[in-house]
């Protein structure tokens, strides 16, 4: 009997906070509370700025060219003059390596802004339309997302010429299947609710209940897959530059910074270790950020 | 009778996408900027044989009927997806004594063996850690585990690679660098190729073992008086070891992706490298035989894990 008066009796309910009350008000709010919880994600959002800081100005930082060269000093280690040693033509590891991830970035940010274009004008119409529409673009998709598309991105650069924006367009143009899904599961859940009703009885265009009722309600989740995208997009550039496909010499990209460092291993180590590390520092700060992301616009996701 | 339609419908879908595939990838190098002619064989005969202009737009329009390249676009891709799907791709650009079916021959054993060592090892040691990682939550394994495979994850698998290699082979010697002649050269490659898949798997399996041990059937194995292992090998463990199928087919796709790069750290003659030296010399007819064989890999591959799928789970086997 004990156990059936517990399950009858009425929970005590506590009076909500005056921060739980603001957190129900407002979705971005709540969202940058559980955020700042989070100390790995606030770290690397800090040493995010700071990268993008760093990738804005880097032509008036940089300690020299990327291109420029000093034959005296090839090979040195780092030093006062070159902090973190100069490669075999004598140029600045410092100034290259701030260089890479001023392109890496631009890659990042480029890349993903073009997979936001495609990836939610095709996933909105298949999620909206339904039906013979719906079909088909989830077909592209499903194939795309089951297929290596990195093989891809190297024929469109092959095809397309090595340089930064064919390398921007190769990865967005490729990449956008991930988002369109999501973006359409999200839609078609919403696009039966009861304020995307009433918009419609008013005489809402569809175009217009799109942008103003659905798209507004997944910007959470498209976020946070694009802050995935951006580490992804970087490893895609830097892994073609690693092969040798990627942006031309002089030009320096981790990868290709990487796939020297290799080469003189044994002799130079400075030149393998510094892009490697910085390499994985900034691939993880990028992904423990996106991590961050999704824990706050998803808090059922945390396991 | 469900079953064979399944397969039958996705093996439509296969062989549509490989067309799809074929198409795009002939139209994308039709519309490319300067052919396989004029980048190499045009530059280095005529200047070492210092040939006429008529003589190089004779030796051009040989080149072009042998590869049949003076055909309409279409006609092209027709041939090709017909020679495709018999197997049957004539010479390559950069080769032309040798047909691309023999080299792919040679290659091929070679990639489905660094793949499938690697998704056993990432399965194999992928799948305990998430379950000890699940099982002793919050504490320092967890956290171990999981940052190790945060990193697995987040750093691609040639910096990796790198690192191996100095490791084992520059500092302590155990195991070669480069090459494919025997099993302790496969270690380091499949170690480093199976790793991302490895985190991946082990992320997923702890996720989805948590999520398991909350259900309402869990909390009833124990009300029933089940032990603590009883209910997590019994009940648990079944239910959330399905779920990874279903991961196991992107895996797939990564897993290629990062052949590309071990099999050129580690000079591994597969078909990663096969299509790296084609994208490189441009290399066109190499370049779409190695894109198709490799899609028709990862396709095959995910039917495969799509009908173990449907086997384990017997939601689907009732239908």
């Amino acid at each position: 009997m004990n156990f059936l008066k517990n399950l009858f009796k009425k929970r005590d309910i506590k009076p909500l906070t005056e921060e739980e009350l603001l957190m129900r008000q407002n979705y971005w709010f709540a969202a940058w509370q559980r955020f700042k919880k989070n100390r790995m994600a606030v770290i690397s959002l800090y040493f995010i700025i700071l990268l993008l800081l760093l990738a804005i100005f880097t032509p008036l930082i940089a300690p020299y060219h990327y291109a420029e060269q000093h034959y005296e000093y090839a090979f040195s280690r780092p030093n006062s003059k070159f902090w973190f040693g100069a490669d075999d033509n004598g140029r600045d590891l410092l100034s290259r390596l701030m260089y890479a991830s001023r392109n890496a970035i631009t890659v990042g940010l480029g890349s993903q802004f073009l997979v936001l274009i495609i990836g939610v004008i095709l996933g909105s119409i298949a999620g909206f339309r339904g039906g013979r529409t719906d079909m088909i673009i989830m077909r592209v998709v499903d194939v795309m997302l089951s297929f290596p598309t990195f093989l891809f991105n190297i024929i469109l650069v092959t095809v397309l010429g090595r340089g930064l924006l064919t390398i921007i367009l190769a990865i967005g143009v490729v990449n956008w299947a991930g988002l369109a899904r999501l973006v359409r599961g999200q839609i078609m859940v919403l696009k039966n609710a009861d304020f995307v009703e009433a918009a419609r009885a008013i005489g809402a265009k569809d175009s217009h209940i799109i942008r103003k009722y659905l798209l507004p309600n997944t910007l959470g989740p498209i976020i946070v897959s694009m802050a995935f995208g951006i580490p992804g997009a970087i490893w895609i550039e830097s892994g073609m530059s690693f092969l040798g496909m990627g942006l031309p010499p002089p030009m320096p990209s981790w990868g290709d910074l990487i796939g020297q460092g290799v080469a003189k291993f044994l002799g130079y180590p400075h030149l393998l270790i510094w892009p490697a590390l910085s390499f994985a520092l900034v691939l993880l700060a990028f992904t423990f950020f996106a991590d961050g992301l999704q824990d706050a616009f998803n808090p059922k996701s945390e396991v | 009778m469900n079953l064979i339609i399944f397969i039958l419908k996705r093996i439509g879908t296969i062989v549509i996408s490989l067309v799809c595939i074929i198409a795009i990838t002939y139209i994308l190098m039709w519309l490319a900027p300067g052919n396989f002619f004029d980048i190499q064989r045009f530059s280095t005969a005529a200047q070492s044989s210092q040939l006429t202009a008529e003589q190089v737009a004779i030796l051009q329009r040989k080149f072009e009927e042998k590869y049949g390249l003076n055909q309409p676009l279409w006609k092209q891709i027709l041939r090709f997806t017909f020679d495709a799907f018999r197997f049957k791709f004539g010479p390559s650009f950069s080769n032309p004594v040798r047909t691309i079916e023999s080299m792919i021959a040679e290659r091929f054993p070679v990639s489905l063996t660094l793949t499938l060592l690697s998704i056993s090892f990432a399965l194999i040691v992928g799948i305990p850690l998430g379950i000890i990682a699940a099982l002793k939550r919050n504490t320092w394994i967890d956290y171990f585990t999981m940052g190790l495979s945060m990193f697995g994850q987040v750093i691609p698998s040639f910096v990796i690679a790198v690192f191996f290699v100095f490791i084992f082979s520059v500092q302590f010697r155990l195991l070669p660098t480069t090459g494919w002649d025997g099993p302790r050269y496969m270690v380091l490659p499949v170690l480093t190729l199976g790793l991302m898949t490895m985190s991946g798997i082990a992320r997923f399996m702890r996720a989805s073992l948590l999520d398991s041990l909350r259900q309402d059937y869990i909390r009833t194995a124990y009300a029933k008086g089940g032990t603590d292992r009883a209910v997590i090998f019994g009940h648990a463990l079944k239910n959330s070891l399905i779920p990874i199928a279903t991961i196991l087919g992107p895996q797939i796709a990564y897993l290629l992706v990062g052949a590309v790069f071990i099999e050129y750290l580690f000079r591994i003659p597969g078909m990663g490298q096969l299509f790296v030296n084609a994208a490189g010399a441009r290399d066109y007819p190499l370049l779409v035989t190695s894109t198709y064989v490799l899609s028709l890999m990862v396709m095959i591959m995910n039917l495969i894990v799509d009908l173990i799928y449907m086997f384990l789970d017997p939601r689907n086997r009732v239908k």
